[in-house]
């Protein structure tokens, strides 16, 4: 049996052979063990082992995580449960953060029994108690949100306000960034595991 | 470093050729170099990988001539892909 496919598929592949080969474009960016790097962290990589939300995170890796100042709330003392609020960008601007535009507020229990990544409850959840409200002006402590990227090295949002696609949004290591995206806006954005 | 182990040709641009606004990054299977590609730059390196992976990679060579020939350092792409269907067929033929 032969493997030539039929003329008029022939035909039809060289004609656009021809015109990609006349709109064809090469720069040679050299050799980087960044850009590396960068294929390997982000276009191979998903949330696998990623808790999305930590209250500290470690030295021990350099994802990229949004940093977030922790509120107190109406519900803050140990005998309401020690309920703290975080307000998490609902786009993909990282220098939202903390504020009341274009925010999200999220709470969990900031309690050694729940452990460094509790579950965010968003407002309104049943579990949450009621008429929670977050408070004041931040209690001066921190917690941490995964980014989610394209691989282009460009925000797509963060956890939970945006609801990770497989195959196409991946959390990122700091090292992709640097090669991938040099100017990607660095406020709040801290890296760790 | 094995990432070139068990990948097509098809496989190598699908993983390692992502788009970046509007342009393409290429990472080399064979020197690990990167380059930034046109989108019809991408075509043809996908056509060639057809073309590696259906055992009609001279045939293209042929078409490509005949087409206008090679614009510079694609040639020398396309050859980096057919090194990846080599490392997969070659082995045991004895």
């Amino acid at each position: 049996m032969s493997n030539n496919p039929p003329d008029n598929t022939v035909e039809q592949r060289r004609k656009v052979l021809k015109g990609a080969l006349a709109a064809s474009g090469v720069v040679t960016m050299g050799y980087s063990g960044s850009a590396l790097a960068s294929f390997e962290c982000v276009t191979s990589t998903d949330a696998t082992g990623v808790f999305g939300f930590k209250k500290t995170i470690g030295a021990s890796a350099n994802w990229a995580w949004l940093r977030l100042l922790v509120f107190d709330t109406n519900k803050s003392n140990n005998d309401q449960g020690n309920w703290k609020a975080v307000k998490i960008p609902t786009g993909s601007d990282p220098t939202d953060a903390d504020t009341d535009t274009d925010t999200s507020t999220y709470f969990f229990q900031d309690s050694a029994a729940i452990g460094n990544s509790p579950p965010l409850y968003a407002a309104g959840d049943t579990a949450l108690p009621e008429g929670i409200q977050a408070q004041g002006t931040g209690t001066g402590v921190y917690a941490f949100v995964i980014i989610y990227f394209n691989t282009g090295g460009s925000i797509l949002g963060f956890f939970p306000t945006h609801v990770q696609v497989s195959g196409r949004d991946y959390p990122a290591q700091g090292s992709c960034l640097t090669s991938l995206n040099p100017h990607l806006d660095q406020t709040n954005i801290r890296y760790g595991g | 470093m094995s990432l070139q182990e068990d990948m097509s040709p098809g496989e190598w641009l699908q993983r390692y050729c992502p788009s970046l606004d509007g342009q393409f990054l290429f990472l080399d299977p064979v020197s690990w170099q990167t380059f930034q590609l046109t989108e019809g730059a991408v075509t043809v390196l996908q056509e060639a990988a057809k073309a590696i992976e259906q055992d009609r990679f001279e045939a293209f060579l042929a078409d490509v001539e005949e087409a206008g020939d090679w614009p510079p350092g694609l040639e020398f792409l396309a050859r980096t892909l057919s090194t990846l269907h080599i490392a997969t067929e070659s082995p045991l033929t004895a």
